[in-house]
């Protein structure tokens, strides 16, 4: 990633005037929670793929569910999730939707939906 | 120049207005390359403005009709909305993905590509959504939207760039960009 | 890779993250109503097994998953790792091939298969 010193050529680069604007945050929580997505989703699918061995494997994984740390990261990807598919909603509407701006209103509830859906879900985990 | 980190006109920006505790820091453009103290190239700034076609190809000569272009049609109001580009790099130097990527055609080439593509008298088409198409041009633009918030005439390079992937997309799904 | 193909995968992305969108809200409302009492193998597979229904939306889930993300993380590999060449597309490859073989198998494994 550009840093705000000079690069390899001695070339300034991009400083730090875009670390300023919305619309580049926006971007690196959507890329971030990408990856943070990308990364969890073959575990995810190994662990339900263990069902089949039937029922008592899934149940012995299942066991492990119920760890504090499983929880935690259960927790975590649901509200990266959230991120990542409001932000994605910006984009498409951007890309394919009718010309409206830079839709900085669904950047605000890209953070608003992220939040409600980590208190509330922490809320219901807690119980 | 960049002025305290920001890409700006010096010849138009106000030193009050940006300098912060009276200090002020001028470097040469980003994403450039330096000549010397605070002058860039801006070779590769316009290589690519070339590159995305952004020469007018007419097909009409002196002998023939004026073209008639209704002037509030929807492709003309596109058109005239970023026609006002002066070529003067701020928003190329603004882009974090001219800087990730330095084969992307950038902010202004993809700006003045989307004018002719909605100038009904231009008959480069093909040949233009060839060259824009793909992760060196449009598709690779991420809306930072860095580009349609620096441009110091107001124009959204992000509006006519969004309209090209959806346009060129849709051209290389019908294979007509081969 | 031709400016082509790169603007077609542009377009597969999107379009699966348009399937993502609607398929990802319904998994949630989904698990968050099921998982309420808590989460056990059995009531898990006397929901899944045999349901067609189920099936069939799982297995649109995971190969539109399987497109998104490998094109996704591509990009980034371009952009803040510098990484090049053609070799990337093949391991893009790779990565969509394990999602979609570990995806499908544990759709089968809770529809009735095992």
């Amino acid at each position: 990633m550009a840093a705000a010193s000079a690069g390899v050529d001695g070339m300034r680069r991009n400083d730090r005037r875009a670390r300023g604007l919305p619309g580049y945050w926006a971007f690196v929580l959507h890329r971030l929670s990408g990856v943070g997505l990308a990364l969890f989703l073959p575990v995810h699918f190994w662990a339900l793929s263990r069902s089949l061995q039937g029922e008592v494997a899934l149940n012995d994984f299942l066991r492990w569910t119920d760890t504090f740390l499983f929880k935690f990261a259960e927790w975590g990807l649901v509200c990266l999730l959230a991120a990542h598919l409001v932000g994605g909603l910006r984009l498409l509407l951007i890309e394919f939707g009718p010309w409206r701006g830079m839709r900085m209103g669904w950047i605000v509830g890209m953070l608003g939906t992220t939040l409600s859906v980590a208190i509330l879900l922490a809320a219901m985990m807690m119980k | 120049m960049t002025v305290n980190g920001v890409a700006r006109w010096t010849c138009r920006t106000h030193v009050s207005k940006v300098a912060v505790d009276g200090v002020l820091e001028l470097a040469p453009l980003s994403n450039l390359p330096m000549i010397k103290d605070l002058a860039s190239d801006m070779a590769p700034f316009f290589d690519k403005w070339a590159g995305a076609k952004g020469q007018f190809k007419g097909e009409r000569s002196r002998h023939d009709d004026f073209a008639s272009v209704q002037p509030d049609s929807v492709k003309r109001k596109a058109a005239d909305a970023g026609i006002e580009c002066i070529g003067c790099g701020v928003c190329y130097a603004s882009c974090d993905t001219v800087t990730w990527r330095p084969d992307y055609l950038g902010p202004a080439a993809l700006n003045r590509a989307w004018t002719l593509v909605n100038d009904e008298r231009d008959v480069a088409g093909n040949e233009r959504m060839r060259a824009i198409a793909g992760d060196a041009g449009c598709h690779a633009c991420h809306t930072h939207t860095s580009c349609s918030e620096r441009c110091p005439k107001g124009i959204a390079p992000t509006l006519g760039i969004s309209a090209l992937k959806r346009l060129t997309a849709r051209a290389a799904m019908r294979g007509e960009l081969g | 890779m031709s400016a082509a193909t790169q603007a077609r995968l542009w377009y597969l992305q999107r379009i699966s993250a348009m399937i993502l969108a609607l398929c990802v809200v319904v998994h949630i409302v989904t698990i968050v109503y099921a998982v309420r009492g808590g989460l056990s193998g059995v009531e898990i597979l006397a929901r899944t097994r045999g349901n067609a229904v189920f099936a069939a939306f799982y297995v649109l889930f995971v190969v539109s998953a399987a497109i998104h993300a490998p094109i996704g993380l591509a990009r980034i590999a371009e952009e803040w790792l510098q990484w090049r060449g053609r070799w990337l597309n093949g391991l893009l490859l790779v990565f969509a091939l394990v999602l979609v073989a570990v995806g499908l198998s544990a759709v089968w494994g809770l529809y009735g298969g095992g």
